[in-house]
């Protein structure tokens, strides 16, 4: 079942155009929707949720056409935005007092369990919790409604990296339950490596890249050779190339089969930060 | 709706000290027999309100409450109902000031003077929400004041050109004469003037990109 599918979505700027098709979010994983900045990810969060108007078609949500559905469908998810949260002159207990008046599956007791157990002040005032405590505040308030779908923009940008690692704990936790699925959107590719079951590459507004995890680090690797040995290199084979100062790094798919077909050079593992920074600055042939 | 209605209210318990000061403020004018000043403390506390508005547009909460069942809707419905609410209070309080300061100054207490109070008070509250939600809503927290005083101080502009043309003496003395109506008719068409503007700032809200 897909958690989230969309046939295509479109949004329009003076200069930046969205233009998704066929988006499709596996329920019961952890997406990682990544890009640089500014390619896309938020408008596409945004145009899912209605906060900005767009062109979308066919937008289903747990099986559930969005626009006939959207009050039913957004008591089953939960939230966490990239600087949108509460004002910052209330506490943790104030947001208890609130949510419970807006999400009728507002869990209390898990509330204030987990504030327990992240040691989180209730009394304390947004605006006096460090980033990462914040971070972990608008967490545990998007969880504590029994979401069925988080939906996470940005969550551990400007975070140190222990902050980092306990917000990526969370979501772990919170997938261990199959019928939660997390789309979580980032810059940040290395929280990805160890938690995303499934990558969506979105650059300028379109998908480049949709493809579990397991398969893009399987996949896609870095030829690296010198430059006369980049032009022995068939076309069909190159997605992407580097020139650097010694050498080419060029992105290549198939791995296994090209090891074999060129045993002169180096294959090495792909990271998705290699992958993206190939994609986005690399040079292509055709 | 309940959850944003708390949080208005939370928000506005937040700048209590405020609140005291305009409270005690009132306390002496009332005090001083300055009885026309009695809507003075609803309009004060509704001022504090709108710093409501700022808060939200600061920390991004509007983004934050298109995500919730509802969301939209009852953020508008909200601010109406925890408004009114803030204002009724703050009313009651008055009518309790204005008791005490004429046991306080020996005089005699009459209902038409409460009436006058509730009158002026409620209609002054309604129509001040009425004129200034959509504003905000359409223009955000910082622009809506701007644009705020803009719109007063053209309505001054227009009726203070009018006056050298025309005689206004009518007009002023409609408003005057506000007091001598009937206070249910009062009432209902205050009501009607804060739904005609809370459709319009919900019309405004749901078409606002975040």
């Amino acid at each position: 079942m897909n958690a989230i599918e969309i046939k295509s979505i479109k949004k329009t700027y003076k200069d930046f155009k969205l233009d998704i098709n066929n988006l499709k979010v596996q329920s019961g994983t952890i997406t990682g929707l990544i890009g640089e900045n500014g390619a896309g990810k938020t408008t596409l969060i945004k145009s899912i949720l209605g906060m900005i108007k767009s062109n979308c078609k066919n937008l289903k949500i747990f099986n559930k056409d969005y626009k006939e559905n959207e009050n039913e469908i957004k008591d089953d998810i939960g939230l966490v935005l990239d600087n949108a949260f509460f004002p910052e002159l209330l506490n943790a207990k104030d947001i208890n007092t609130i949510m419970k008046g807006i999400y009728k599956n507002w869990d209390e007791k898990l509330f204030f369990k987990y504030l327990k157990e992240f040691n989180l002040s209730c009394a304390k005032e947004i605006k006096s919790l460090s980033c990462g405590m914040k971070k972990k505040l608008e967490i545990i308030t998007a969880l504590s409604h029994h979401p069925k779908l988080l939906i996470l923009d940005e969550p551990t940008s400007g975070l140190d990296p222990v902050a980092r690692s306990e917000v990526l704990d969370i979501l772990l936790k919170f997938i261990k339950d199959e019928d939660h699925t997390v789309l979580l959107s980032t810059h940040i590719t290395t929280d990805l490596e160890h938690t995303s079951d499934q990558i969506i590459f979105i650059d300028d507004g379109k998908i480049v890249l949709d493809e579990q995890k397991d398969n893009v680090i399987n996949d896609y690797g870095i030829l690296k050779c010198d430059h006369s040995y980049f032009d022995k290199i068939s076309k069909n084979d190159v997605l992407a190339y580097k020139k650097n100062k010694y050498n080419t790094d060029v992105l290549i798919k198939d791995k296994e089969r090209l090891k074999k077909k060129y045993k002169d050079v180096i294959i090495d593992n792909v990271t998705l930060e290699d992958l993206m920074i190939l994609m986005i600055k690399g040079d292509k042939l055709s | 709706m309940m959850g944003f209605i708390k949080k208005d209210l939370l928000l506005v318990k937040k700048n209590l000290k405020t609140l005291i000061v305009i409270a005690v403020l009132f306390i002496f004018m009332a005090i001083q027999n300055i009885f026309d000043l009695s809507v003075v403390l609803p309009v004060m506390g509704l001022m504090v309100f709108i710093s409501t508005f700022s808060y939200d547009d600061y920390n991004g909460f509007n983004s934050y409450v298109v995500g919730m069942p509802n969301g939209r809707k009852n953020a508008v419905k909200g601010k109406y109902v925890s408004s009114i609410i803030l204002g009724v209070i703050l009313l009651i309080l008055s009518i309790l000031i204005f008791y005490l300061a004429k046991i306080f100054n020996n005089e005699q207490i009459s209902i038409n003077d409460i009436r006058n109070i509730v009158i002026t008070s409620y209609s002054s509250i309604c129509i001040i929400i009425a004129f200034m939600y959509p504003i905000i809503y359409k223009f955000g927290a910082t622009n809506g004041r701007i644009w705020i005083f803009i719109i007063v101080f053209l309505i001054f502009g227009v009726f203070a050109l009018l006056s050298k043309f025309v005689n206004l003496n009518n007009v002023v003395n409609l408003f005057n004469q506000i007091e001598h109506c009937n206070t249910i008719l009062i009432i209902i068409i205050s009501f009607l003037i804060l739904l005609l503007s809370y459709k319009i700032s919900l019309h405004i809200y749901k078409n606002k990109e975040f």
